[in-house]
Parts: C-alpha cells; sequence; structure tokens
C-alpha cells in the first residue's frame, strides 16, 4: 500500500487481508472500496456461476444501494441463481418492495431486542428492525437471523430469547449465534470471546424458547 | 547385491516392506524386454518410463476383482462359502484380498464396500464393529495408501458407517472415493463425504456421468485414481514424460511433428511387450483361481498410457515466461496443451496392441519427480483464480478415460459452508471434470499428489523412523520436489 499525492493507492496482489490498514487509518475506512458498474460486478461474477448456487450482498449496510442491487440482482436471477441479502435491516424493508421482488431471502442482524441497548450500541433504535423481523419472516423473505453474542456488555440472554421467541412461529428458519471476534472491528471492545459453555447454554435457551433451527458459529 | 544387502538391513523398513523390496530385486535380476533401437532411445532420455514395474513383470498392475460375484458365490479355491452374516463377510473379504495381486504388497481395489456390505446390515452396533475391524485390518496390514475403496453412488447405512469410521480413525488406508452422480447421489450423503473430506482427506469425489460414458459398464476406482473394468484391470502402466520431451526438442515443429508421435509409438511398443509378457511368457491368467473363478477375465484388463508433465511441455516450448502467458492461464498455451493431448490420443486409441487396448491414463507422479507437475495439472503456486483453475482441469481431462485427478485444498473453515464445496463440485462435473479430490489445510491425513499420508507419519519417517504406511517414503519425496504444502488455499 502507498500513498500517493494523498490518496491511498492498495495493491490488490500483495494484499494479505490482515486489515492492519483499517486499523491504521483515522477514519477506520478501507483502502479496499473502489466504485464499480453494474457491468463491473457482473464480469468479474460470471465466472463464477457454474460453480456457485447464488449471491449474497452484504456490506457496509447493502440495503443504503438498493437501486444498484435491483439491477444488479435481476441480472443475477436472469442467470438463475439465487439472490439474498445479508443486512442489519435499519431500512424499512416495506418501503423497498422492488429490491424484494428480486431477493430470494434476507439474513438479518438482530444486534439487541432492547430499546435501550440498542440505541447505546449503535446509536439507533432497534424499533424498524424488530418491524422487519416480522414482515420478512411472515412474507417468507427471512433466511436467518443472526445475533453476535457478546459476553459482559450486553444481556444476550434478553435478546436470544425474545427472537427466539418470535421465531417460534416459524420452525423453518434459522438462528445463528454467532461468536463475538475481537478482529475486523474498529476498536476491540472491553470483553472476551463468549466460551463454547455460553454458546451452548444460549443455544438450548433458543431451542426452548421455540426456535427451529439454531446453529452456533 | 549391494541393493539386496541394502535393503535387508534397511532400518526405516518393516518386515513386510522389506519383502516387498526383496521381491522387487528379484524381479530385476533379468535385464529389461530388449526394444527397438528407437524405443530405447526414448526410454534412456527419460522420456518412457514403465514405472520402475519390475524387468519381467509377472503379474498385471492393478487386478480388479468382482468381490460382488465373489460375496454370491464364495470361493471354491480358497474353500469359503457365500456369506449370510456381516461377520462371515467381512473374513471372506479380508482373505480374498491376500490373493490378489498387484504392483504393491496389496490390493490396489477392495471393492465398493458399501454394497458390498449393506446387505448384512441388521443390528447397526454390530455392522459398526465389524466394519471397524475391516478397515483397521486394511490399514494395519496392506499398509500402503495405493489400496483404495469405493462407495456410493447410493445412501446407504454401510456407506455411512464407513464415512463415520473414517473421519473417526483418522488413516491414510485405505484410499477412498464416492462415486457422485447428482441423479443418485442425495445432496445430503454428498455433504457428509465433504465434511468427512475435509476432517481426513477422503473420500474424494467420482464424476460418474462422465465414466459411465466411457466404459459403459461396471467401474471401479483404484490406487490414486485409476479407473478401470471391474472383473478386470490394468496390465502395465507407461509414462510418457512430456517435460523430457520438451528438454530435448529444438523448437515447436520439431517436438508435434517428430519427437511426439515416436516418444508415443516407443511408448506403446514398451507397453505392448511388457504386457504380452505377463500373458504369454508368465501365463499369468492360465495360473490363478481369480481367471478360473470368474473373478477376473482377460478381456477385460487395459493397458494404462500415462502422461506427465504437460505444463512443463507447453511453457518450456512455448517459451512462455510471464504469469499470464503460461499454461493454464492464456487461451494460446491451453490450445497449445490440448492439441498435444489430442494427437497422443489419437495415436493411442488407433494403436493396436496383441492384448486388451490402451487408454490414457493422468499418471500422478513418482517420489523422485522434481519440477514435473503431475498429469495436466497447473504446477502449484502457479494456480489460476478457482474457476479459472476448475475449468482449465475440466478441459484437459476429457481424453483420461483410465482417470485423472486434481486436487484442492481448502481453508478450515470450509467446515461451516460445506454446501458451497458441493456448489462447487456439481459445476465442475457439469464441465467434465473427473475427479475432485479436496482436504483442509488443518487435517493431519493429506493428500500428497494422488494418495494420502500423515504429516505425522512424514515428519517420523524425515527423523529416520519407520512407519506402518510404505506410502510415507513416496510422501517425503513428493512433499518435497512438488512443494504440496504450498498449494493455494481455497475459500468458500
Amino acid at each position: 500500500m502507498t500513498i500517493n499525492a494523498g490518496k491511498v493507492i492498495w495493491n490488490k496482489d500483495k494484499c494479505c487481508s490482515c486489515d492492519v490498514c483499517v486499523q491504521n487509518c483515522p477514519t477506520y475506512s478501507s483502502p479496499k472500496v473502489c466504485y464499480m458498474t453494474i457491468e463491473g460486478v457482473m464480469t468479474q461474477l460470471k465466472p463464477m456461476f457454474p460453480f456457485i448456487s447464488g449471491v449474497t450482498a452484504s456490506g457496509g449496510e447493502c440495503t443504503l444501494h438498493h437501486a444498484f442491487l435491483e439491477k444488479l440482482f435481476e441480472k443475477v436471477r436472469y442467470h438463475q441463481k439465487t439472490t439474498f441479502l445479508d443486512s442489519n435491516g435499519q431500512l424499512d424493508m416495506k418501503s423497498l418492495p422492488n429490491l424484494l421482488a428480486v431477493t430470494d431471502q434476507v439474513m438479518l442482524d438482530i444486534k439487541s431486542t432492547n430499546e435501550e441497548e440498542h440505541w447505546k450500541l449503535t446509536g439507533s433504535s432497534n424499533k424498524i428492525v424488530l418491524a422487519n423481523a416480522g414482515y420478512l419472516a411472515e412474507t417468507g423473505k427471512l433466511y436467518e437471523i443472526r445475533t453476535v453474542i457478546v459476553p459482559d456488555i450486553l444481556d444476550n440472554r434478553r435478546t436470544v430469547r425474545d427472537v427466539s421467541r418470535l421465531l417460534a412461529d416459524y420452525p423453518q428458519i434459522r438462528y445463528k449465534l454467532i461468536k463475538y471476534r475481537p478482529w475486523g472491528v474498529r476498536l476491540p471492545l472491553k470483553t472476551v470471546s463468549p466460551s463454547e459453555a455460553y454458546m451452548l447454554e444460549l443455544e438450548a435457551l433458543a431451542r426452548a424458547e421455540g426456535a427451529g433451527q439454531v446453529v452456533i458459529t | 547385491m549391494d541393493e539386496i544387502f541394502k535393503i535387508i538391513r534397511e532400518p526405516k523398513l518393516t518386515y513386510p516392506q522389506r519383502l516387498t523390496a526383496l521381491a522387487r530385486e528379484a524381479e530385476n535380476v533379468s535385464p529389461p524386454l530388449p526394444l527397438t533401437k528407437e524405443a530405447q532411445w526414448f526410454c534412456d532420455q527419460g522420456v518412457i518410463f514403465d514405472m520402475g514395474e519390475g524387468n519381467t513383470p509377472y503379474r498385471p498392475r492393478y487386478v480388479v476383482p468382482d468381490y460382488d460375484k465373489f460375496m454370491k458365490a464364495g470361493s471354491e479355491f480358497l474353500e469359503l462359502n457365500p456369506p449370510d452374516n456381516i461377520w462371515d463377510a467381512v473374513n471372506n473379504l479380508l482373505i480374498l484380498y491376500r490373493h490378489v495381486p498387484s504392483v504393491i504388497g496389496g490390493p490396489v481395489y477392495i471393492g465398493h464396500l458399501d454394497r458390498l456390505l449393506e446387505p448384512f446390515v441388521q443390528d447397526e452396533d454390530e455392522a459398526r464393529h465389524a466394519i471397524r475391524i475391516l478397515l483397521t485390518n486394511v490399514d494395519r496390514t496392506i499398509g500402503d495408501s495405493f489400496c483404495h475403496a469405493d462407495i456410493g453412488p447410493y445412501d446407504t447405512k454401510a456407506g455411512r458407517m464407513i464415512l463415520e469410521l473414517s473421519a473417526e480413525m483418522q488413516r491414510p488406508v485405505p484410499n477412498m472415493s464416492l462415486i457422485y452422480n447428482n441423479k443418485e447421489t442425495t445432496d445430503d450423503l454428498a455433504i457428509h463425504a465433504i465434511l468427512t473430506g475435509l476432517t481426513t482427506a477422503k473420500p474424494s469425489f467420482v464424476n460418474d456421468a462422465v465414466y459411465k460414458n466411457d466404459w459403459g459398464m461396471d467401474y471401479a476406482v483404484v490406487s490414486c485414481y485409476n479407473v478401470l473394468p471391474l472383473g478386470g484391470g490394468g496390465l502395465t502402466l507407461g509414462r510418457l514424460n512430456l517435460k523430457r520431451l520438451a528438454d530435448i526438442a529444438e523448437d515447436k515443429d520439431h517436438l508435434i511433428d517428430r519427437l511426439l508421435p515416436a516418444a508415443v509409438a516407443a511408448q506403446c511398443e514398451q507397453m505392448d511387450k511388457r504386457d504380452s509378457y505377463i500373458i504369454d511368457e508368465c501365463r499369468f491368467f492360465d495360473h490363478t483361481f481369480l481367471t478360473q473363478e470368474g473373478l477376473i477375465s482377460p478381456d477385460k484388463f487395459v493397458g494404462m498410457f500415462g502422461v506427465v508433465g504437460l505444463a512443463e511441455c507447453v511453457n518450456q516450448t512455448l517459451g512462455l515466461k510471464e504469469a499470464e502467458d503460461r499454461y493454464g492461464h492464456s487461451e494460446m498455451a491451453n490450445q497449445f496443451g490440448e492439441k498435444v493431448l489430442d494427437l497422443i490420443y489419437q495415436q493411442v486409441t488407433a494403436y493396436q496392441p496383441k492384448y486388451g487396448r490402451f487408454v490414457m491414463h493422468g499418471q500422478v507422479g513418482i517420489s523422485t519427480d522434481y519440477d514435473v507437475t503431475p498429469n495436466t495439472r497447473i504446477p502449484v503456486g502457479e494456480e489460476p483464480e478457482l474457476p479459472q483453475h476448475l475449468m482449465v482441469t475440466a478441459r484437459m481431462q476429457k481424453h483420461f478415460e483410465c482417470g485423472i485427478g486434481e486436487l484442492y485444498p481448502f481453508e478450515e473453515t470450509a467446515k461451516k459452508n460445506p454446501e458451497a464445496v458441493l456448489d462447487i463440485i456439481k459445476g465442475a462435473f457439469l464441465m467434465g471434470m473427473r475427479y475432485f479430490s479436496f482436504y483442509s489445510n488443518s487435517s493431519d491425513v493429506i493428500r500428497v499428489t494422488g494418495y494420502l499420508v500423515k504429516r505425522s507419519d512424514i515428519e517420523a519417517y524425515d527423523h529416520g523412523k519407520a512407519t506402518l504406511d510404505a506410502s510415507t517414503e513416496l510422501g517425503s519425496g513428493a512433499t518435497k520436489g512438488l512443494h504440496v504444502f504450498k498449494r493455494k488455499l481455497r475459500h468458500v
């Protein structure tokens, strides 16, 4: 990586994906970000098509680029591949009917079911996130809900309980409990990765509260 | 004599390994079978090679008995009745294995195990116990990773037990293939096999649709990934080293017009003479109960025409230096590679040997190979992005009806997404790839070039200790000469 006339130049061939660059950036930005056209993305995707079942858009927050994704997903579907969103659910999905029309299913992050805790963690309300969970589940567009388990900082049991109750009516929807890991984050939180025993305890809780399929990762 | 004294004193050989080595010396007391002057020249140049099978071949390299028939009929010669429970079934198989000739100390094929044992699975705990005994016995007594078991394409209780036990046992023997066909193999079984493979580097996946089309009959996967008719086998394996050929070629035209046809003819001559020696001089088929009891028949044997070093041949002959121009990367290089293979295929197919016919095989390399890439593979360290790698591999495997394979190490996290690995296999098979091997970077059992070894065994061997598995010696050489620990890791 070099800096040329105030601009960061990232060398793809030499990158080892250590993400130290992100930590060193005053605004925690990645130098790998680049502007692409629909055609540009499709050119990269097409050689993969024989070997994949579909495409998942992630982020950042992918739904912020809904207009772009609508067009992209339409093209992906033309090749008979599935289209998935990996979203934090901060945008109202009801307001994105065109995107949902070309999206097979959504993987939705629920960080906390408690409004106050959500504010503290993200600086925003969880009302839209929870409304999205209900709406996507009802319309058959919810593939899975994901919750990152952060010991000491969050009331993990409460979120797991609430989400599992929500999923009790939809036994086919997966609930994925993700261990917090202190990498790929801006500043490590004052916590540790949860123990296997704690994860298993939360898994049992999720099942007891009605979640049909629970996965720990 | 020196060599014999060396063998009887070598500390790194176990007793069975020592016997096998002594027998190999005995085969070489007599000089090699005489060749024409031209064929001998290619032999001396290291272009064609008889795989060190021995100067006086007295048995086929690979024998593939019809174990299914044996299970139904028992054996008069071995005084065995057809089994009626899983214990007798396992015992009968273990007895027959001792009588299957091959170039290694034991059988290179031990049967479609799930198909053979499924009829005897009644009590599941008992069946699992019996299958564990079979697998343990084979691992500890045959001790050679060229010993190969087949399973699939159908989902069976016995097949599932074999997968579970393989993951648990973490042993290199037997090598294993899942016959995969997207019409007959369920995704659920395939995923189970992938998770097993990411744990213990086996089974590999066999493209059943392609091989059924080639053989139009029952076939078996044996040794590394050799494909041969069931109830038959492979007489000898000759190997054409295309890199060596490129070393002596003056230019592209000299290679294509003069050297290649002459070298292919030389290898056919050597294979023909050696095959005939087994049948005419040693009268192999007349002197074994396997023929008399119909477990093998001479008309189901073929000669295996092996090929290595296509990548180096293309790069050297065309003088390709830049990464994007080289074999596996540029269309020009790939087309030239394809042309070389087409020419070999035409000549080999047209050749009429005294016995059987000759079929192409993508040879997997030998332990002393240095900078000669097995079969038509892209050299380790030069692998392109995965889609391109898969497409080129599939394309270059077209003519290799006697088997060819490439392997893909995955990052350990693939265990969390085995569906993605299955998608890759399905896509590669639709493109015509014949065989897909894979392992995870975290497993102790790894695939070297086509056979399996334990990393820990290689370390022990390199420190001067004997190991149970004879393939460790080969693995120790190949890991150094072919940089197999440096293969490009794939993420899904």
